[in-house]
């Protein structure tokens, strides 16, 4: 009986050697043409290269062709060039740089308090049982309720001042950056603190070296796609009820029907998104560098 | 004890409630913000008997699930395109990646001035927040097919089409209703959203905007639950689906 059990976990240990060692090949497969392709890498690269490039240079030439057609007014399609002017002028009269910083402002606090709160209240729950047994269906119930639909409540109680623009960026980031540090706790794998408790290595030990590199990559993932949701949702807001503000500036556009101001804010929402996404995922490249060795 | 702390849940909604009730009864300040759970319940009974809740909530989700289909149709097609052909991948997946980078609400200034501000525009931001997590998912769950299973394919000298159709597809479909989930939650977000920026007309966006302009704080309240609650059985249904479809899969 004895035996069989301890011959049964030996058998198991063999199989996940031998899974872990065919994922391992697995992966050497996988990483095999990409070798392939490095040693002829010039010729690829210059290929893969020109054709990234094919479709935006294709969408810029046809808009370029489309706005002088004569087919369309050029205030309906505005000439590609007018929107770079547009842009220059703005960046010269400080127009541009006014509503940026306004607009990443209202960003950069709503999101450190709302990341704030995330992570306390999803550690909380995910550590404590009690916690969490108290907090989170009333979690759960509160997260069904879609920040955009919150705004009209929000400006009664609140008006139309800088605290609901702030109110609104924290909420929208704070449930989903909980959510993340409630399931990265939560989902510590079992063996890694039985690991723990047998080498009997001290709590702050613990804490440092195994339940904090566990939880740091879903927390990361969780804290990037809060910030961009936080970021659209306050575009929308600043749409709806600025005085500043990229969305403001597009609001304006839209009104006195400036379509170059407002495809100005269309590329640099963009461009924003994509610039705070990338700089979040190098830091999680950055911090959990030890996941990639 | 044992049956007791099964109920701990229930401690924190009951005692806002009460902190709520308490609050709306102290003075006129505090029940115009904290409006009485009485008022909520009255004016719920009034808008449902009088339809005002169900027109709107219809027109909210009519426009939702048509924005759905024609997204995730397009989304669909597009993703498998891209997962097909390289030459497609390499043309459409930048585009996709640079549109992508513009918040949703980015576009909307842009749209009313090219389409109006009419029914079609919503529609429009609708099926675009479909469109994006279809298009993800399924050229994620297409490309990242297991190499074994295609070797196993290629052994069995399937050809192409049958590839897709037997060994591809099924592998893709758990990353395909995860898509479809994402679509539901942001297509109804969106419909929604869309209300408070252009035209108004029929629904629950609009709905809220109305009981604001008139500081009828039990309305939004109303508008807001119903949101929620629709939201939740969406999710409800497609994850419901999703396990019926992806039952033949072994769960490991």
């Amino acid at each position: 009986m004895v035996d069989q059990v301890t011959g049964g976990s030996v058998f198991s240990a063999q199989a996940k050697t031998r899974r872990s060692l065919e994922s391992f090949f697995s992966w050497l497969a996988a990483s095999g043409p990409k070798t392939a392709v490095a040693a002829n890498a010039p010729r690829t690269l210059k290929r893969t290269g020109l054709t990234i490039l094919l479709s935006p240079v294709l969408l810029l030439a046809g808009w370029f062709a489309l706005s002088h057609s004569g087919l369309f007014p050029t205030e309906v399609v505005v000439p590609p060039e007018e929107v770079a002017a547009t842009f220059w002028d703005m960046v010269r009269s400080g127009d541009l740089q006014r509503n940026l910083s306004s607009s990443l402002g209202r960003l950069a606090i709503g999101y450190g308090i709302g990341a704030g709160i995330g992570l306390l209240l999803g550690s909380f729950m995910g550590l404590s049982r009690n916690a969490e047994a108290y907090l989170h269906p009333t979690f759960q119930l509160i997260r069904q309720l879609p920040t955009i639909a919150l705004i009209p409540g929000f400006i009664m109680v609140l008006g139309i001042g800088e605290t609901v623009k702030i109110v609104l960026v924290a909420k929208a980031t704070a449930l989903p950056v909980a959510l993340a540090a409630f399931e990265g706790v939560k989902g510590i794998p079992r063996v890694y603190l039985d690991v723990a408790d047998i080498y009997k290595i001290r709590p702050l030990t613990r804490f440092f070296r195994v339940i904090l590199p566990a939880t740091v990559p879903p927390v990361l993932s969780g804290m990037r796609i809060a910030l961009s949701r936080s970021w659209m949702v306050l575009v929308g807001t600043e749409l709806l009820i600025a005085d500043s503000g990229i969305g403001q500036m597009m609001e304006w556009g839209r009104q006195v029907f400036r379509i170059d101001l407002v495809l100005v804010g269309v590329v640099i929402t963009g461009v924003i998104g994509f610039t705070l996404d990338k700089s979040f995922r190098l830091l999680e490249r950055r911090l959990v560098r030890w996941r990639y060795r | 004890m044992l049956t007791l702390s099964r109920f701990r849940g229930f401690v924190l909604p009951i005692a806002l409630i009460m902190l709520w009730s308490a609050l709306s009864h102290r003075d006129a300040a505090h029940s115009f913000i904290f409006v009485p759970l009485e008022n909520v319940v009255a004016s719920a009974r009034e808008m449902f008997l009088n339809g005002e809740l169900s027109r709107n909530w219809t027109a909210s989700l009519i426009r939702t699930s048509s924005g759905f289909a024609i997204g995730s149709g397009i989304g669909i097609a597009v993703g498998s395109i891209m997962a097909i052909s390289r030459f497609a991948d390499r043309l459409i997946n930048p585009l996709y990646q640079a549109v992508r980078q513009v918040p949703l609400m980015g576009f909307i200034p842009l749209i009313s001035l090219w389409f109006g501000n009419g029914e079609s525009s919503k529609l429009f931001i609708v099926s675009l927040a479909a469109f994006y997590p279809m298009v993800l998912n399924t050229y994620e769950g297409l490309i990242n097919t297991e190499k074994k299973y295609l070797s196993v394919a290629s052994v069995f000298k399937l050809g192409r089409w049958r590839t897709l159709r037997y060994v591809t597809l099924p592998s893709a479909l758990p990353s395909i209703f995860t898509g479809l989930m994402q679509a539901t939650a942001f297509a109804w977000l969106s419909s929604v959203g869309s209300e408070f920026f252009f035209n108004p007309g029929p629904g629950l966006g609009n709905m809220m905007l109305n009981a604001q302009a008139a500081f009828r704080m039990d309305a939004v309240l109303l508008s807001v639950i119903a949101i929620g609650v629709t939201g939740f059985g969406m999710n409800f249904l497609v994850q419901r689906a999703s396990r019926v479809f992806l039952r033949w899969r072994s769960t490991r």
